[in-house]
């Protein structure tokens, strides 16, 4: 176990910014185990880490995406965050307070978007929402979230009967019924179309506005860069980068690429600091995008460079970067 | 598109309410729910409502005085609604909505883990209690006799809270609704056979019959046989002291099974259908 910096020194304080703070989590899994009929309980042989010491913090009015490739520990660190289990090793605090062992105190101040929807077959969509309704503390009204999610309409229809999109969008409006001060989304666009989307999009940022923490985990990186102020791409069970999207980009190169022309030769080219890789696409690596730009419209004159193209580095390189790595034992 | 209720929180951090909700409130919320489920699955609910009179009809069939007869259909009654309906569903239940990712969602949530797992046993206990009335009001008219009345207010208070912590407990190490028909078979074989339900203890051998007594059905029939006839494990009559020791003797087992049962149903219960 490591201690805590984010803590501050008066204890138990929920006056911190922070509404979410891990601090050296691990998650093992048993991999092999045999039954104990007595207890009902499974007694571990093998084990498998998922998540291998995380530290992160997400701060009220603050969307924290949590970024990962399939099986890098992303569900398995927000089940903990939800409480759904205990860590093997590590600190937990949701709102200053233990997600597990302190549940009572917690669970009526947060939202939670499951991978899983869980609706019984047999209700309907109001009855579903009435049904939520009733176990929260302090709940908004149904039908003004069926209104939010677009699934006013719907409300008659059984759950089973209902398309991806819509069983996303009421997992939402069920999570925001809440009113949550910490909202949990696990994958909560996954295959979901661009309006419906867009829709759980407006909702989750209108949280954050007011003040509330949200933590995300997508496969869409443009999600995560139109949504989020702070992302962590995890690998392996542990993070391998985490900041704002700038901070995130800052140590990748930008790149500028257009066709090669023939009427200009590539020898004059001046790029200082650049790396440039020459087929029948000229790719520019540089890390000083406006300089080396202004050297190559400046080498081109009035000779049209095709395709033409020059970003800042993107999430996406990034994120294929960590993906590569190899795994290494922790 | 926004929500417009509630559009500013000054502080989340000052508006917090100091404590969740009541436990009435979530709990009626749950419990309604499942009710309404169980309404509207024709399966569980034919089995429920039908199974127990079929079985107390099958039993009854044999020739006996009236008196007598009353005394089978309060038994054969009560234990198999105990069985089909209040265990068996409940089971089936449980693993149903943990298959469909039900459990995990409210547990996600606020509602506490026994909330969760005792709300679908309610609407089982008002079908119970509904037969079990039945059972009674047959014996009544068949002119049974009670002996001690309140030996049946045990036998049905205890036999439901017995066989619902079974039924959490049985749910641990069921992992489909087909494999629930298999799970269950055991305990329910053991209560037809070794309760006295289906044939008379009696003719067991001694040391049979002592380990019988511990088992859950057992202190079911047990007092059921108090109430009408006044009689003890052994058809001696009892009085006094005599029949406080031997109620306390019925009531134990029961006791005993009821915190086994649901300390190691809530210790080892498997929320998530991968877990």
């Amino acid at each position: 176990m490591t201690t805590t910096a984010h803590m501050p020194t008066a204890a138990g304080a929920t006056r911190t910014d922070e509404a979410i703070v891990l601090s050296g989590v691990r998650r093992s899994y048993t991999t092999a185990s045999r039954l104990n009929l007595l207890s009902g309980r499974r007694v571990p042989t093998a084990s498998f880490e998922a998540v291998r010491g995380v530290d992160l913090s997400v701060r009220r009015g603050e969307l924290f995406a949590l970024l990962g490739t399939n099986g890098a520990g992303k569900t398995s660190t927000v089940e903990l965050i939800e409480g759904l289990a205990r860590p093997s090793a590590g600190e937990i605090r949701v709102l200053g307070h233990d997600p597990v062992a302190e549940r009572g105190r917690v669970r009526f101040r947060t939202g939670v978007v499951l991978q899983s929807s869980g609706f019984p077959s047999a209700l309907t969509v109001a009855e579903m929402a009435r049904l939520w309704h009733g176990t929260l503390t302090r709940p908004l009204p149904v039908d003004a979230m069926l209104e939010a999610v677009d699934l006013a309409g719907r409300a008659d229809v059984e759950t089973n009967k209902l398309s991806g999109g819509e069983r996303r969008r009421l997992d939402v409006a069920l999570a925001l019924m809440a009113d949550p001060e910490v909202l949990i989304l696990d994958e909560p666009t996954t295959g979901l179309d661009p309006e419906s989307r867009r829709t759980i999009w407006g909702l989750v940022t209108g949280l954050v506005e007011r003040g509330s923490a949200v933590l995300l985990t997508t496969h869409y990186l443009e999600e995560a860069e139109q949504l989020a102020d702070r992302i962590a791409i995890m690998h392996a069970g542990v993070i391998a980068r985490e900041g704002t999207l700038a901070e995130i980009v800052a140590d990748t190169p930008s790149r500028i690429t257009f066709t090669r022309p023939e009427h200009l030769d590539l020898a004059r080219l001046e790029t200082p600091g650049a790396r440039v890789h020459v087929t029948d696409e000229i790719v520019i690596e540089t890390p000083t995008l406006q300089d080396t730009l202004a050297r190559v419209l400046a080498w081109a004159g009035d000779e049209p460079l095709g395709s033409l193209n020059a970003r800042v580095a993107s999430l996406e390189q990034v994120f294929l970067a960590v993906a590569d790595r190899p795994l290494t034992n922790a | 598109m926004t929500i417009t209720t509630a559009t500013t929180r000054p502080d989340a951090a000052t508006s917090a309410p100091a404590a969740r909700g009541s436990f009435w409130r979530r709990f009626g919320a749950l419990v309604a729910a499942e009710s309404r489920i169980l309404v509207r699955n024709r399966t569980a609910l034919l089995t429920a409502v039908a199974m127990p009179p079929l079985i107390a009809f099958a039993f009854s069939g044999l020739s006996m005085d009236r008196a007598a007869l009353g005394v089978v259909l309060t038994m054969t009654l009560v234990g198999s609604a105990l069985m089909f309906v209040l265990y068996f569903t409940m089971v089936t239940s449980l693993v149903a909505r943990r298959e469909q990712l039900v459990l995990k969602r409210l547990v996600a949530g606020e509602p506490t883990p026994l909330e969760i797992l005792l709300a679908p046993a309610v609407p089982l206990l008002v079908l119970f209690l509904v037969q079990s009335g039945l059972a009674i009001g047959g014996a009544v008219a068949l002119g049974t006799p009670f002996a001690h009345p309140w030996a049946l207010v045990l036998a049905v208070v205890g036999g439901a809270a017995t066989w619902t912590a079974l039924a959490i407990w049985s749910a641990t190490w069921t992992r489909t609704v087909e494999s629930a028909q298999l799970t269950t078979m055991p305990l329910i074989l053991v209560a037809m056979l070794l309760s006295g339900f289906s044939l008379p203890l009696t003719i067991l051998p001694d040391v049979v019959q002592r380990f019988a007594h511990w088992l859950p059905m057992t202190p079911v029939i047990d007092l059921i046989n108090l109430a009408h006839l006044g009689t003890g494990t052994s058809g001696e009559a009892l009085a006094g002291g005599a029949l406080v020791g031997a109620t306390t003797g019925m009531i134990l087992p029961m006791l005993l099974w009821t915190a086994l049962a649901l300390y190691a149903g809530l210790r080892g219960f498997r929320w998530d259908p991968r877990g």
